[in-house]
């Protein structure tokens, strides 16, 4: 597997890191240790509740698509950045296709976990389109406010 | 993707590139359903289905379906009017065809 | 209407390439079948029975003369030289190749076209008003909204997996011409101390759980449009059901939610969204605004069409084909698809090079799709109606049937779907031929007659006066009846009067229920009217026997 930073647009193998802890097998204790570098590893039908509590012990959280037509994993990520303010790197594994490289990107998703023979075309889906109508996760300036900008540049 | 039948049945599908719907042959894949290959067992049927989800894998066919058939005066027909359908294409004419026999046939009170 | 500038069209042509590596990746088997399903979905490409289908968007229904030369152009060069307009002002081709797709959404981009989202679960075509902008009876144009819409709902990267489809409607009008309470969220455009605002309707749809939308927001700011929408749409998407397709749609949803519930949720999901920067920049709300002013239009006299006028049937096209314009001495069209014994929807690219060339002499380039598969040129002089209804009956577009019996809505059907249970063209045509009179027709009056082949409810008959749903029982077609279905600001669900009629009984039994209306109706009364006061019985009675 290859980590594929959607940031940088390139591969990133070294920060792939340890793996991390699935969400049915952390203690509720209170006096546990923090996840370590592994982070959080939850599903895209995970409900936010039973994350929250865990997002302040964790670096990392992956959310795993079991099928990638599973469109929850997205609202998922843009609510862990949001509502619980996450930090961290937010990662995406299991079955997902190269041509949700941007829908991912611009949810949320930091990272993806790829399979070598992959990365070239989840690549090549990132940089097919140059502005996007509306805002998202990412904080990429739409094309309504490309264009207002051009226009106050134009004076 | 495919479904046994306890009789007997043809193999139908659709093209990949154009989406036409072609009939399993053992001489390849056919739009005529008169020239389909007849399955009239599970045996024959076994050898249709694993060559067309060969041809499936090979991006040639899409949606490989076994539909029960009988022989019409010794020719293979599906039993379902769909699959005649999808056979023979549209019961009604269309297009220009259509407008034409239209204009042609009688004046329109409205 | 809209222009593209150099964003937009960067976008759309950024589509067309993303799409043909697409298609090249499908056909070397990079891509599963399974995999691009939804790709190909997503810019319009169904596979149905014997042939891939295309639908192209149609904008809220809007569409310049250029436009239609296209889409003729494309009939001609990449399909079998025809195409269907459809119940959502879609149009569909279904003869077209996976291999040539791509080259059809270059064709369409270069006129500002594509078919990004007519399928697939995502938000699909924003619907409105046929009239809107024209029609005497509106509160304010619902179409800068519905650009605005199309714009956010364009590759939003949170919704592209939904459970399943997304369809928004939205009108400015008293009457409800654009069906807003059978949309996932339907938005009627109103005014409220001086400000413009929307209410909410969500949860509407048919399928095989007919449901109306509830309102849950009575006025909603203007402004604030974009991120109420997303709210909605991300409770729907976290929540809506995966585990069974056909269960789900948001209308399920909210019944399984409680409405209030619903409500709720979205609302407390609003507070953050409105946060965000979500919400469109006044200026560029103006911007789009500006494209929706009317062509300048003088106000002219009514003619009065003497008999030195009159081609057959003239006077009762001017009456059931043309409605009253906001600016006096015009008329909104009607062009007629539904000629009698044709196929609903249906014209040939000789007809829609016609109307291309009809709509700049007589509506200013312009024309709309309507909500009953017909198609509008919205801006007519009325002193040149007499021209333009000749230039249309020598084409097979002069019917003078819009709104009555046999301008009817009907789905593809078993002809050419693959999800369908029944024919319903041959039935349509059936119908118009038996009742091929205009007197007839015109003293039965409006009369809302919709087919579907099946369940999914294309057709729409679950709104129809008249529903017709075909079913199959052992590989026989059969037709069942409901009535008292609207799709206006009345909207109400048919209901099945009885057991299906085979399809050469299924004309004799429509004949039986007119003739029950025309028995019992009182002055003035709509077929409609009528089953609404009286009920199913005597029509049950009259076609079954004693109940």
């Amino acid at each position: 597997m290859e980590l594929l930073n959607l940031t940088t647009a390139r591969v990133a193998n070294r920060a792939i890191g340890p793996n991390a802890t699935p969400l049915n097998e952390i203690s509720t204790d209170s006096d546990s240790p923090s996840l370590g570098e592994g982070g959080l590893l939850v599903w895209a039908d995970s409900p936010l509740e039973s994350i929250l509590p865990h997002l302040e012990k964790a670096a990392r959280v992956e959310i795993h698509f079991a099928a990638f037509g599973d469109g929850r994993g997205f609202s998922l990520a843009r609510r862990i950045k949001r509502d619980a303010g996450f930090k961290g790197e937010i990662r995406a594994s299991g079955n997902l296709i190269p041509d949700q490289a941007v829908f991912l990107a611009r949810s949320g998703f930091d990272s993806i976990l790829v399979e070598e023979k992959n990365v070239a075309a989840f690549l090549n889906m990132l940089s097919v389109y140059k502005g996007y109508y509306q805002r998202a996760a990412d904080n990429t300036a739409s094309i309504a406010e490309q264009r207002q900008s051009k226009v106050s540049a134009n004076g | 993707m495919t479904r046994k039948k306890n009789r007997p049945a043809l193999l139908i599908a659709n093209r990949l590139d154009d989406g036409i719907a072609v009939f399993w042959s053992p001489n390849g894949w056919t739009k005529k359903p008169t020239l389909a290959g007849y399955l009239p067992d599970e045996s024959t049927q076994t050898v249709a289905e694993k060559s067309a989800l060969i041809d499936v894998d090979n991006n040639l066919v899409i949606g490989p379906l076994l539909v029960a058939a009988t022989l019409v005066s010794g020719v293979p027909s599906p039993d379902h009017p769909k699959y005649s359908i999808q056979a023979d294409g549209p019961t009604v004419i269309y297009g220009e065809a259509e407008y034409n026999a239209r204009s042609q046939r009688h004046v329109s009170n409205v | 209407m809209y222009k593209y500038d150099s964003y937009d069209q960067t976008f759309v042509d950024a589509r067309v390439e993303e799409f043909r590596s697409q298609v090249e990746r499908r056909l070397s088997g990079e891509l599963s079948e399974e995999e691009f399903r939804p790709l190909r979905l997503v810019n319009g490409l169904y596979l149905q029975l014997h042939a891939y289908m295309l639908r192209v968007a149609i904008p809220y229904g809007l569409l310049s003369s250029e436009q239609m030369r296209r889409l003729a152009h494309i009939a001609r060069r990449y399909d079998k030289g025809y195409a269907h307009f459809t119940t959502r002002q879609n149009i569909q081709y279904n003869w077209p190749k996976l291999v040539e797709t791509p080259d059809i959404l270059a064709e369409l981009a270069s006129v500002e076209m594509h078919a990004i989202q007519t399928s697939g679960n995502v938000i699909r075509n924003v619907t409105t008003d046929h009239f809107a902008g024209a029609a005497a009876d509106e509160v304010a144009d619902p179409r800068p909204y519905a650009e605005i819409i199309r714009q956010w709902s364009t590759l939003h990267p949170e919704f592209g997996f939904l459970p399943r489809k997304f369809k928004i409607a939205i009108t400015g009008a008293a009457k409800d011409r654009a069906a807003i309470r059978w949309h996932d969220i339907g938005l009627i455009v109103k005014e409220q101390d001086g400000a413009l605002g929307f209410e909410v309707v969500v949860g509407g749809g048919m399928g095989r759980t007919p449901v109306i939308g509830k309102t849950i927001r009575d006025f909603l700011p203007e402004a604030e449009l974009l991120s109420y929408l997303e709210a909605i749409l991300r409770v729907y998407n976290e929540q809506g059901r995966r585990d069974n397709k056909y269960k789900a749609r948001i209308k399920i949803l909210v019944n399984e939610m409680g409405e209030e519930t619903f409500r709720e949720t979205v609302e407390s999901e609003w507070k953050l969204t409105r946060r965000e920067a979500i919400n469109l920049p006044e200026n560029e709300q103006r911007r789009i605004s500006a494209f929706f002013k009317n062509p300048p239009l003088p106000v002219l006299e009514d003619p009065r069409f003497t008999e030195a006028f009159i081609a057959p049937n003239f006077h009762a096209w001017v009456k059931h084909n043309t409605d009253e314009h906001k600016v006096p001495g015009h008329r909104m069209v009607t062009i007629s698809l539904k000629p009698h014994g044709g196929i609903p929807g249906d014209a040939t690219a000789d007809q829609m090079d016609l109307i291309a060339e009809l709509a700049d002499t007589y509506s200013h380039g312009e024309i709309r799709v309507s909500h009953e598969q017909n198609l509008i040129l919205p801006h007519v002089e009325s002193r040149q109606l007499p021209a333009l209804y000749g230039a249309l009956v020598a084409a097979e577009l002069g019917t003078a049937n819009a709104g009555l019996l046999t301008d009817i809505i009907a789905c593809p059907g078993l002809d050419y779907c693959a999800l369908a249970n029944a024919r319903s063209i041959p039935i349509s045509q059936e119908i118009a031929e038996r009742f091929d009179d205009i007197t007839r027709l015109t003293d039965i009056g409006e009369l809302k007659v919709k087919i579907s082949g099946c369940i999914n409810s294309c057709g729409h008959h679950h709104a129809g006066h008249i529903g017709i749903l075909g079913v199959d029982r052992k590989g026989v077609e059969l037709y069942q009846i409901m009535l008292g279905g609207s799709g206006a600001e009345d909207a109400s669900t048919g209901e099945l009067l009885g057991r299906g009629f085979e399809a050469n009984k299924i004309v004799d039994a429509i004949e039986t229920v007119v003739a029950v209306y025309l028995g019992e109706r009182q002055t003035e009364e709509r077929f409609l009217d009528t089953v609404r006061r009286i009920g199913n019985t005597p029509f049950k009675e009259a076609l079954y026997g004693t109940a």
